[in-house]
């Protein structure tokens, strides 16, 4: 029997000074368990997804942490992926409770990063690329940069058609209450923004951002019938090498396609009805492979169509995609993102989307990477 | 069959500071500076290079052409990348010579190379090895506003002294040695100190001239026998001089003098020039060298052109022509000061 | 502290990269680095396709004319020290790749 979502909460993603990594999933889990109205003893294993807490905080064994933090004895997974840690997560959740090894389970993505300073963070996150490419000095905005390049030339585009996707991004994050940032952005700004990896500027790159998102996934048709919620249609997890050196293509994310192909047989939806999805934007670069890669456009196309905003908010197009904001304006707390992603889905399905709402929705797809494409995590939900 | 250089290589980084550009920072008179010194400019390595990779260029060049086993490896530096650990096994790991080898690392300033030099020719003539490797690498430091950074100047020559089909023979050397405390570096201290003048007349001089008088008379040959003399360069004014005083023209020394540009690369000085003067000399024709290296001593050197030069020289002076100048902030930063 | 044993090991793959020939695949500049490298920062990028069908991402050294890089531009590797270690460490150097 298909899993549903029946709750979900997200803390805002920005710099929460004030807040621990754990601070924030100790927000995050007792959000999604009010928001589901159900208390931890409902709940049969927490799935926790994220990255850096070793590297950055020397914290590990985090579910024996949260089993501290809330006084429980249940399984507690900690799930890493790289960037793909929550989307990770929420697959391993769902297949917990698919195989009948629990009934009602919690997903719960964090990240604390800024409390650290922003080159060690750059050197935390090159965690997630192979040795040669960490010794080589390069960082993750040089992995997408090198990515980068060579797309614009393949098809001809500039820096402009990349723009288009954090001039979109950032009118949706707007209005998106939990959004690291929520104002607009220009052209010009985009353009001028200080190079970080060229030919990718400031405003070109996801920010650094703290957050907690979780989720409630259950089979229990109690909770089912009282809360409704959103179906899981399908959840596929693929990979490819960790290494830019050994892909196939240096234009094109393999996992994604792979993930996506799997994804919609097994969901039995076709493109066509995704009417809303949230897409791994971690640079802009990223959601033009991600729009090609899933299968949305063509190869080739998505330069020219992303400066057509095609899937900006109340522009008639047939699919909306990241009115969350996406990575660029809502915040990449990393762990937290993939888990944030189904939410925003499951808000919008559900029809509690509020002033971001998108109308007549009825199938959503999110779309997770880990580092430069080694691991790609294809979600989709349905009303 | 002769026991004598095989084959060589060089390296320059390609980056230059004017001595002008380093005066007007210190408030000092360029021309005067250039004037007394002989020297316009020297050659710079960036930050991400120092005394191994540098011997990694010249050598590789070396040893590319060259396909007899290695049965030594030596390493003079002043400015070597551990006080302990060999830099001449990294080296010979990264050259990929095996393990049958002896290696050691030497130091006596300016001529901790050309020292080496005289074990390796020792080596191979008594047929113990097949050949050697001795590998020159500075990367020379100097305290900012000290006189020696206008000078010390970064660079690597590497040669391989064998049997089979030598470029230069090497008939006969001579070394002279004493205590002379006219330049130092204490262990941990990141800069050299010297004695000012103290370096000239009872150090300089007194060394070369004490290492090529002894080897022109033991060997009976007079200055005129030479096309080319090559003598140490901490200056364009030292080697002129001492030179001069030895009965040699400024002409059979003209093709040496690098310093001028180059600035004095230390242990890599004097053979710099060597390599300067091996893009011009002819079979048969001789050279005369000599070293310096402070605290004190002198290695010198006849050398003895063969046919093979003529296949086997090296284009040095277009190569050293390829450069670019950066300020004073970019060579504090290459240097690793800032 | 950076462990000696990883450098001897990975000085077996750099020895065996060193001196090999390519082309210029696609590049970057980096103009905000990780703490290690902050001393040659900024820097360029490249990944090579190398004559014998490797892959390689190493820093472009001694480029005098930054409009000289293009794709198809040959390329040679030789050694350099990039990561900056501590006063104490090991040395580790690495590949780099400069105009042939």
């Amino acid at each position: 029997m298909k899993s549903h979502i029946i709750g979900y909460y997200t803390t805002r993603f920005g710099e929460l000074w004030e807040n621990s990594l754990f601070d924030l999933v100790e927000e995050a889990i007792v959000g999604a368990l009010k928001d589901s109205d159900l208390e931890m003893g409902d709940i049969d294993a927490i799935f926790f997804g994220n990255m850096l807490s070793g590297v950055l905080e020397n914290n590990l064994h985090a579910g024996a942490k949260i089993a501290d933090i809330f006084g429980i004895t249940i399984p507690i997974f900690r799930i890493e992926g790289a960037c793909a840690s929550g989307g990770l997560a929420f697959h391993l959740a769902h297949e917990y409770v698919q195989s009948g090894k629990g009934k009602t389970v919690l997903v719960i993505g964090a990240e604390k990063m800024t409390d650290v300073q922003p080159e060690y963070i750059s050197q935390g996150l090159m965690a997630a690329a192979s040795g040669e490419e960490q010794e080589s000095g390069i960082t993750f905005a040089g992995l997408y940069a090198l990515m980068t390049r060579a797309y614009l030339n393949k098809y001809g585009y500039s820096k402009k058609n990349l723009a288009a996707i954090a001039i979109k991004n950032h009118a949706h994050g707007v209005l998106n209450p939990t959004a690291h940032f929520r104002k607009t952005i220009t052209l010009t700004q985009v353009l001028e923004s200080s190079t970080i990896a060229d030919p990718l500027g400031l405003l070109d790159c996801s920010p650094v951002s703290d957050g907690a998102a979780s989720l409630i996934i259950t089979t229990d048709l109690t909770h089912i019938k009282r809360r409704g919620g959103v179906h899981i249609l399908s959840s596929q997890v693929a990979t490819d090498s960790i290494s830019l050196l050994q892909r196939d293509s240096l234009i094109e994310l393999k996992a994604t396609q792979i993930a996506a192909e799997k994804s919609f047989v097994e969901s039995k939806i076709h493109r066509k009805d995704i009417s809303v999805a949230e897409v791994h934007d971690c640079f802009t670069i990223a959601e033009l492979f991600a729009m090609e890669d899933l299968g949305f456009w063509k190869k080739g196309e998505a330069g020219e169509r992303a400066i057509q905003y095609e899937t900006l908010r109340n522009n008639n197009g047939p699919l909306v995609v990241n009115p969350s904001g996406g990575l660029k304006a809502a915040g990449h707390p990393v762990g937290a993102t993939g888990i944030k992603q189904i939410g925003e889905l499951y808000t919008q399905l559900i029809g509690h989307a509020d002033k971001r709402q998108i109308k007549n929705v009825k199938y959503g797809l999110a779309h997770n990477v880990g580092g430069s494409g080694g691991t790609a995590v294809v979600t989709i939900l349905g009303i | 069959m002769k026991t004598g250089i095989t084959s060589y290589g060089f390296y320059v980084p390609q980056y230059r500071i004017r001595v002008a550009d380093i005066a007007r920072v210190w408030g000092k008179n360029a021309s005067e500076i250039e004037r007394s010194l002989g020297v316009m400019e020297k050659a710079v390595s960036t930050a991400a290079e120092d005394s191994l990779t540098m011997a990694y260029e010249s050598s590789n060049i070396a040893i590319k052409k060259y396909k007899q086993p290695i049965g030594a490896l030596f390493f003079g530096t002043e400015s070597p990348v551990y006080a302990v650990n060999p830099s001449s096994t990294i080296l010979g790991e990264l050259l990929n010579i095996g393990n049958n080898y002896l290696a050691y690392d030497t130091q006596f300033a300016c001529k901790a190379a050309t020292g080496a030099l005289i074990s390796a020719l020792v080596l191979v003539e008594s047929k113990q090895i097949e050949s050697a490797l001795v590998v020159a690498s500075d990367k020379a430091t100097s305290k900012p506003h000290d006189m020696l950074e206008y000078t010390a100047a970064s660079g690597s020559v590497s040669i391989i002294v064998g049997e089979k089909k030598p470029i230069l023979t090497i008939e006969a050397w001579e070394s002279f040695s004493s205590d002379t405390p006219d330049f130092w570096r204490r262990e941990g201290i990141k800069y050299p100190s010297h004695g000012g003048r103290f370096t000239g007349k009872p150090s300089y001089f007194k060394h070369i001239i004490g290492s090529v008088t002894t080897l022109l008379s033991k060997t009976k040959h007079k200055p005129e026998n030479f096309a080319y003399a090559v003598f140490h360069m901490p200056n364009g004014k030292f080697p002129a001089q001492v030179a001069s005083q030895l009965g040699f023209s400024s002409r059979q020394i003209k093709r040496s003098l690098v310093v001028s540009e180059l600035g004095n690369s230390y242990t890599a000085s004097a053979l710099m020039g060597l390599v300067a003067t091996l893009e011009y000399i002819k079979p048969r024709e001789k050279i005369l060298f000599a070293s310096y290296g402070s605290g004190a001593g002198s290695d010198a050197f006849i050398f003895t052109a063969t046919p093979e030069i003529e296949k086997k020289r090296l284009f040095f002076s277009k190569k050293i022509s390829e450069k670019k100048y950066v300020d004073y902030p970019t060579y504090l930063k290459y240097m690793k000061i800032i | 502290m950076i462990s000696p044993v990883k450098v001897w090991r990975r000085q077996k793959t750099i020895r065996d990269l060193l001196g090999k020939e390519g082309a210029i695949v696609t590049w970057t500049k980096i103009y905000t680095p990780p703490p290690q490298f902050k001393h040659i920062a900024p820097y360029i990028i490249v990944l090579v396709k190398l004559n014998d069908g490797q892959n390689v991402c190493a820093q472009l050294i001694d480029c005098i004319d930054y409009s000289l890089i293009n794709v198809g531009k040959k390329v040679i590797i030789t050694l350099r020290k990039l990561r900056e270690s501590l006063l104490d460490d090991v040395v580790p150097y690495t590949i780099a790749c400069k105009f042939i």
